[in-house]
C-alpha cells in the first residue's frame, strides 16, 4: 500500500484494478448528498432515485477516466446533476423552468423585502415536523439555482470550495448565490409562517403557567 | 455605523464568520441597537438550523438498498 494515497484514492485505484464490489463502499458516504442534489433539481423522490441510480452507474463505468482522483466528490456530483437534468429533459416536464441567473449589478434578493419572524420561536420548536415541512416546501418553490446551493451548503454542509468546483464557478459566486438563496427562503417563509398568537399558545403548551402568564 | 441595507447584504457572510474584524464589530454594534436587524439575524439562523437538519430532506425508505441492488445488477 502506498502511504501517500488517501483511502478514497486507494479505493478508486483498486476498483479500477478489478475489485468492483469496493464501489459500494466508495459511494456509501455520498448516497445522501447524491439524492439531495438530484431532488433539488427534480423535486420528485421517485425521479430523483432513478436519476441517482443512473448517475451511480455512470460513475462506476467512467471511474478509470477520472484523472484527478482527489476531485472524486465534485466529479461525482457533476455526474449526478447532469443526469438529473437529462432525466428532466427526457420527461419533458418542468422543461420551461426558468434558469434564473444572477445579475451581479442587481441588488434584488440581497435584502429580503419581508421575512419570516422566527425570533420568538423557542429552540425546541425548531425540532418540530411542522417547521421542517414549511422549510422543505419553501425551498422547493425557489429557482433551481438557489435550491442547489441551499441543499449542498446549508443542508449537506459542503464547503464553498467544493461546491464552486461542482458548479464550475468561483467561490465568490457561490457565496453570493447562497446569500440570495437564504434571503429568498426567508421571504418565501414570511407569509406562510408568521408566528400568530395561537401558535404561541400551542408552542407554550406544557410550559410553566406562571411563565405563560407573564409572556 | 453600517446601514440596515448593508447589514442585510452582509448577513450570510456574518453568519458564516467570513467578514473582517472591523466590519464584524460594526455589524454587532448595529445589531445591539436595531431590533429589526437582530430579529432578521435570529430568524435566518433558526431557518438555517431547520434547513441543516437531515430530517428536513429525508431519504425515501429503502433508497440505499435499492441503489446498491441496482448497481449489483448492472456492474
Amino acid at each position: 500500500m502506498n502511504p501517500g494515497l488517501t483511502s478514497e484514492e486507494e479505493m478508486i485505484a483498486r476498483i479500477c484494478g478489478g475489485e468492483k464490489t469496493l464501489f459500494h463502499d466508495l459511494i456509501r458516504p455520498y448516497t445522501r448528498i447524491m439524492f439531495g442534489y438530484a431532488d433539488a433539481i427534480l423535486r420528485n423522490s421517485a425521479d430523483s432515485e432513478e436519476a441517482v441510480q443512473e448517475a451511480a452507474l455512470k460513475v462506476f463505468l467512467n471511474l478509470s477516466k477520472l484523472e484527478d482522483r482527489a476531485r472524486f466528490r465534485a466529479w461525482l456530483l457533476q455526474i449526478v446533476v447532469n443526469e438529473a437534468r437529462m432525466y428532466r429533459r427526457r420527461l419533458s416536464r418542468q422543461l420551461y423552468e426558468p434558469l434564473e441567473d444572477i445579475d451581479p449589478e442587481s441588488e434584488s434578493d440581497l435584502v429580503p423585502r419581508q421575512f419570516a419572524d422566527w425570533h420568538e420561536l423557542p429552540d425546541e420548536a425548531l425540532d418540530g415536523v411542522e417547521l421542517r415541512n414549511a422549510v422543505r416546501e419553501a425551498v422547493a418553490k425557489l429557482p433551481e439555482i438557489y435550491r442547489e446551493v441551499l441543499v449542498l451548503i446549508d443542508n449537506q454542509h459542503m464547503s464553498y470550495a467544493v461546491v464552486a468546483d461542482v458548479l464550475g464557478v468561483s467561490v465568490g459566486v457561490v457565496k453570493t448565490r447562497v446569500h440570495r438563496a437564504r434571503m429568498r427562503l426567508q421571504e418565501q417563509l414570511g407569509p406562510v409562517f408568521q408566528p400568530r398568537f395561537t401558535d404561541r399558545i400551542r408552542l407554550m403548551k406544557g410550559m410553566n403557567p406562571w411563565y405563560r402568564a407573564k409572556s | 455605523m453600517v446601514s440596515c441595507k448593508k447589514l442585510a447584504q452582509s448577513l450570510s457572510a456574518y453568519i458564516d464568520g467570513d467578514l473582517d474584524h472591523d466590519l464584524c464589530c460594526e455589524i454587532e454594534k448595529h445589531l445591539s441597537l436595531c431590533r429589526r436587524c437582530s430579529v432578521l439575524l435570529d430568524s435566518v439562523r433558526k431557518v438555517l438550523i431547520v434547513s441543516g437538519d437531515e430530517r428536513t430532506f429525508e431519504l425515501p425508505m429503502g433508497y440505499e438498498d435499492r441503489l446498491h441492488a441496482f448497481l449489483d445488477s448492472r456492474m
